[in-house]
């Protein structure tokens, strides 16, 4: 519960792979599934997060304390996300969407998913396949019989260069 | 889960494939329709994630393809949605359709009744063609679309054949008609088939005469322009409680007498024919922007605003008008733009007006500037005694003059552009020595500048601003902009 005294009231937080984070209440309450179990008073020993493996909290931490030392200006808020994500994999790109789900923090959910909708713009088929980690598992006679059905989407697209 | 070879050559899960439809659906309602579609191609699991996008945007105008094909994939993915039992949110389409298009209205009414079956919010349709031969009808199952909450219309007629299976739109908040023609029988009937509207536009429709607001309990925001000149539409507000904009460009208003706009935040008149007569009873208690543009019918009269909540005024027209604004805002700004058609506009007459609106306003933070758009008004006809400023003395200013009892203090401020990007640059005060850069023909040291003399740099800062200010040669394309700004004296009475 809320600290009566001065001092800031910190959660410890525990990964799927058995983790260990503590953060600053004010910071995690971002995230509303973890806002709801202090509000209902079960935060006072460790919070399992049974969803979030310990390289995707750490990194959602490092963005929840991030944006709750910048106060309520929107602009500045939205410099810091796109600083923040400026450097991320596709991978931690998909497991932090993943988190900000689990976790119910709407403001990383949304920014994570821009991201990912900016990262894939324009870019040619060959390209999000490599970057995404998606196998193509069309015959070419399919592929080609998709592409055909989609031709109006292919313009102006970057050309693959091998595929 | 599948996995595949990454950049770096390490084996990696497709991680995208496996979000929850949820997030999935965030993700591709960011990317436009073309990039959605092509994600097909990805592989087998991908083929038709792109359908989970809750929207679906098409445009023939973008469209790269002829029309028949850009038919069928419409139509491919309207079907593709169906058939999975997938729901469209929200569905815009710009097609060009002319009255001989009998396939597409074929294709139009079948798609409506698809989007029905799914319970579409948000529609928009618009008409990209420029058929001479006059608009075409509206398909009648467009306006029968009960689940619409928000519907748009552009360049189609509205007739009583559209209205045919008109619905009471029970979830209705947005309509917006654009370049329509309808009457204003069939408007009325619309509207009162729209209970819950809270935003109604009405942009540069053909046919409207008179347009009636009433038992619109919701309405916030009354948006209307017309560009059509001889016919005048006018608009009546009956109980305007809960507007919270109204914008009328070209068009009549008439304001009830005494009439109590409780929630207007915002009120833009531009080129309203109608006097405002009864504007002056009307009450405005949280109204916080009033902007009047162009409007004939405050030449006669006296206006007085009650408005105690107010933030900004703007005025622009060609006389000067009487203004006054009764308010109890300690911090407010009005900003008065006066076009100079020919220099004998420029009356003493013309002064004083402007000293009684000036002093009027004078409790707010003034904008004044004074524009021309002809290349042959000099503006030392305007200021007769203004001697390309040279020699002037300060005494002798006829403007300073007139204002000398409340003026206090005059600067000129500045304001630079660079190119095609939209820098903030705020507004500064020009200082003495910058000023001697922009005055090409006097290299006289200045100390002292006189009020006609800036008058004299603001015009001169302005043609050549608009023009190559070049300064240096990095900064080539760069625009600057001139305004004053007025301390007035506080009223020691």
């Amino acid at each position: 519960m809320a600290a009566e005294t001065g001092t800031p009231t910190t959660l410890t937080l525990k990964s799927n792979d058995d983790e260990l984070f503590s953060v600053a209440e004010s910071a995690a309450i971002l995230s509303v599934t973890i806002r709801n179990m202090v509000e209902d008073g079960c935060a006072g020993g460790v919070i399992p997060l049974d969803n979030v493996d310990g390289k995707t909290l750490a990194s959602v931490i490092t963005y929840m304390n991030g944006i709750s030392a910048i106060p309520a200006d929107e602009e500045k808020k939205k410099s810091y996300r796109d600083k923040f994500l400026s450097d991320k994999d596709f991978e931690t790109l998909a497991d932090m969407v993943l988190a900000a789900n689990y976790l119910n923090m709407s403001c990383l959910m949304d920014a994570v998913s821009a991201k990912i909708a900016q990262v894939m713009e324009k870019k040619s088929v060959g390209w999000v396949r490599r970057k995404f980690g998606i196998e193509n598992d069309y015959t070419p006679e399919e592929e080609a019989a998709v592409k055909e059905e989609h031709k109006w989407t292919f313009e102006g697209v970057e050309t693959d260069d091998d595929n | 889960m599948k996995t595949a070879k990454r950049e770096d050559g390490s084996n990696s899960v497709d991680k995208i494939s496996e979000l929850p439809e949820g997030i999935l659906q965030g993700i591709f309602s960011l990317l436009s329709q073309e990039e959605a579609v092509r994600t097909s191609v990805l592989s087998k699991s991908w083929r038709n994630i792109w359908c989970t996008r809750p929207n679906l945007d098409l445009s023939d105008v973008t469209f790269k393809g002829n029309k028949q094909h850009f038919l069928s994939v419409v139509n491919t993915a309207l079907e593709l949605y169906r058939d999975q039992r997938l729901c469209v949110d929200e569905f815009r389409l710009c097609i060009s359709v002319g009255h001989s298009d009998h396939e597409i209205f074929y294709l139009l009414e079948k798609w409506v009744r698809t989007l029905t079956n799914m319970s579409v919010k948000k529609f928009c349709l618009r008409n990209s063609s420029k058929d001479r031969n006059g608009l075409v009808e509206l398909p009648p199952v467009v306006l029968g679309a009960e689940s619409l909450q928000h519907l748009h219309v552009e360049n189609f007629m509205l007739n009583r054949k559209a209205i045919r299976r008109l619905v009471i739109f029970k979830h209705l908040r947005s309509l917006r008609l654009d370049g329509v023609s309808i009457s204003d029988e069939i408007f009325k009937k619309i509207i009162s088939r729209c209970p819950l509207v809270e935003n109604i536009c009405v942009d540069e429709c053909i046919g409207l005469g008179k347009i009636e607001l009433n038992n619109l309990l919701n309405l916030k925001n009354f948006y209307f322009s017309d560009m059509d000149d001889e016919h005048i539409c006018t608009i009546e507000i009956h109980a305007p409680y809960s507007l919270e904009t109204i914008h009328i460009l070209e068009g009549d208003i008439w304001f009830h007498k005494g009439a109590e706009f409780r929630n207007l935040n915002s009120l833009n008149l531009i080129g309203v024919k109608s006097s405002f007569h009864h504007l002056s009873s009307c009450k405005f208690p949280v109204l916080e922007t009033f902007g009047i543009r162009d409007c004939d019918g405050l030449k006669e009269i006296q206006l007085f605003i009650d408005a105690p909540k107010i933030r900004s005024f703007d005025y622009c027209g060609e006389f000067v008008p009487s203004i006054s604004i009764a308010t109890t805002s300690s911090k407010w700004s009005s900003d008065i733009n006066l076009w100079f058609r020919h220099s004998s506009d420029a009356s003493t007459l013309y002064f004083l007006k402007l000293k009684e609106l000036l002093k009027s306003l004078s409790q707010s933070e003034i904008s004044l500037s004074f524009l021309s758009n002809y290349m042959n008004t000099d503006m030392a006809h305007v200021f007769p005694e203004n001697n390309q400023g040279q020699e002037i003395d300060d005494g002798d200013d006829q403007f300073r003059k007139l204002w000398k009892r409340d003026l206090e203090q005059a600067s000129l401020e500045i304001k630079k552009k660079t190119g095609g990007e939209e820098e903030k640059e705020e507004w500064r005060t020009i200082t003495l020595s910058e000023l001697q850069n922009y005055d090409v023909d006097s290299k006289k040291e200045c100390h002292h500048v006189s009020l006609s003399e800036l008058l004299w740099y603001h015009q001169e800062i302005d043609k050549k601003g608009c023009h190559h200010m070049s300064l240096s040669d990095d900064q080539e394309r760069e625009r600057i902009f001139t305004r004053f700004a007025l301390k007035w004296r506080q009223d020691e009475n």
